[in-house]
């Protein structure tokens, strides 16, 4: 039985008009793929954000590796935001140099390594990236920290298929789950569904169901795709 | 260091076309009035060269708007805020080139003018003893302009932190940051004023000052009291400090 390096509690959001997160609870197993599910506005990136310090929860507790910390130094934690969180003007290689200064776990011949497979170059500039391109460089640079907790919210929203499988191929590839823990959040749960350990199901702020994933397979005789369905209709 | 270094380089970097189109532009306004000294008054380019002196504090108010303001824009304030870094190294990343931008075209400024205008200066002291009317603008000029630098960044500050209260609400973000701004200054004003009591006993800047009177001119020593700038420099680091601290862990992104 994994111990759980995310311990969430009765956590609680609400942003004028909206009450992201309804006294949330839930526990991450260490050296497993967690993927959380769920509509958009079910609350997702707004727990990933309050786990990662990004922003400020209105009640309840977070554990992060059994510590309670409303903010931690994001030194344990890699994460992966929706949207392009990068200095445009620069280019892939002034941002992995830095990365470099920034990130003591971050390491430049993994970024080299990753960027080859990934079809990036070096000298392109950021800003003359495609979408997907920039997921792709986005995801290198999380990877390319030995970082405990990798935090990844939505890392193949308008990915194109091809880019996609790539993604999820370099993802499994570096995973260490003997000292890494991943948090996906998606909705590309057909192209996900098949390295998830551990599943949650989110929805209006509220957790709906959670469990290990192939204990749920078994209990409910259904792939995760179609307990989705069953789920949240 | 090294990633407070890389911050500060890449801050630097963001400045770049700031700095050197209001360095072309200063340039040129000065190298205008170098070609009407011989056919203006005398002083009058002397005293128009200092007028780009006026507009630097306004570029550190939209330079302190921007600071944060540009990140969320950009959204890369996730990448501040995803960093190992503590509030204040981001904060300082910020705050430094600013300053430097500042200190330097504004120290340029009074050292350019200075430099093409020395006989009109040289004039003017004749007027009074030589050497003493040399210190005395000596004296005078690096404490006004100790004084100018502390506006700048008081300006800075304050419009920064300005930014930061405003984006805690979601509606009429430019009104509240003008209403902060003005509400600052008053508050610095008012508790600027009781803290100086606090500090009286510091020693004073001593001035020297010349008078005009019957028996010719007298040299007599006047006293600036040194608690205001102690004053603000402490509440201008407090300032810091809380913006700092506001960006860190308080503002959601």
């Amino acid at each position: 039985m994994n111990e759980n390096i995310i311990e969430v509690s009765n956590l609680k959001k609400k942003f004028p008009g909206v009450q992201a997160l309804k006294g949330v609870n839930l526990n991450i197993p260490e050296g497993m793929i967690t993927g959380i599910v769920g509509p958009n506005g079910s609350g997702k990136s707004t727990m990933l954000k309050i786990i990662s310090g990004l922003i400020v929860k209105d009640e309840g507790q977070v554990n992060i590796n059994r510590k309670n910390k409303q903010r931690h130094l994001m030194q344990d934690i890699a994460f992966l935001p929706e949207i392009n969180h990068l200095y445009r003007w620069m280019t892939i290689s002034e941002m992995i140099r830095f990365h470099e200064d920034q990130f003591l776990d971050f390491s430049p011949e993994k970024a080299n390594e990753l960027l080859d497979f990934m079809n990036l170059k070096l000298e392109q500039k950021i800003n003359n990236l495609s979408k997907g391109m920039v997921a792709r460089l986005k995801l290198i640079l999380v990877l390319s920290r030995s970082a405990e907790i990798l935090i990844l919210d939505e890392p193949l929203a308008g990915i194109d298929p091809a880019s996609r499988e790539r993604i999820l191929e370099s993802l499994i590839g570096e995973f260490d789950s003997a000292n890494q823990s991943i948090i996906l959040a998606t909705h590309e749960i057909i192209e996900a569904e098949r390295f998830l350990d551990h599943v949650i199901f989110m929805e209006a702020g509220e957790i709906l169901l959670e469990g290990n994933a192939d204990d749920l397979r078994a209990e409910k005789g259904k792939s995760i795709r179609e307990l989705i369905g069953e789920v949240f209709e | 260091m090294r990633s407070l270094l890389s911050l500060i380089k890449n801050e630097f970097k963001q400045l770049n076309i700031l700095i050197i189109v209001s360095a072309l532009i200063i340039a040129a306004w000065e190298w205008f009035l170098l070609t009407r000294t011989e056919h203006w008054p005398p002083g009058v380019s002397f005293g128009l060269g200092f007028i780009p002196l006026f507009f630097l504090p306004l570029i550190m108010i939209f330079l302190g708007y921007n600071s944060y303001r540009s990140e969320w824009g950009n959204n890369t304030i996730y990448l501040l805020k995803i960093l190992p870094r503590k509030g204040y190294e981001i904060n300082f990343a910020k705050f430094f080139p600013t300053f430097v931008y500042n200190l330097i075209l504004s120290g340029a400024l009074i050292l350019v003018n200075l430099y093409f205008h020395q006989d009109f200066l040289a004039g003017v002291f004749r007027q009074i003893p030589e050497m003493l009317g040399r210190e005395v603008f000596r004296e005078f000029l690096i404490l006004a302009y100790l004084s100018y630098l502390i506006t700048g960044i008081q300006m800075y500050l304050i419009t920064q932190f300005s930014y930061i209260i405003a984006s805690f609400y979601n509606r009429f973000r430019l009104l509240i940051s003008i209403l902060i701004f003005i509400l600052s200054h008053y508050f610095i004003l008012r508790v600027g004023g009781f803290f100086n009591y606090l500090f009286n006993w510091l020693p004073d800047f001593p001035v020297t000052v010349f008078m005009e009177n019957p028996a010719g001119v007298t040299e007599s020593t006047i006293y600036i009291g040194s608690a205001p700038f102690v004053v603000i420099l402490l509440l201008m680091t407090g300032l810091f400090f809380l913006n700092s601290r506001l960006i860190a862990s308080d503002v959601d992104v």
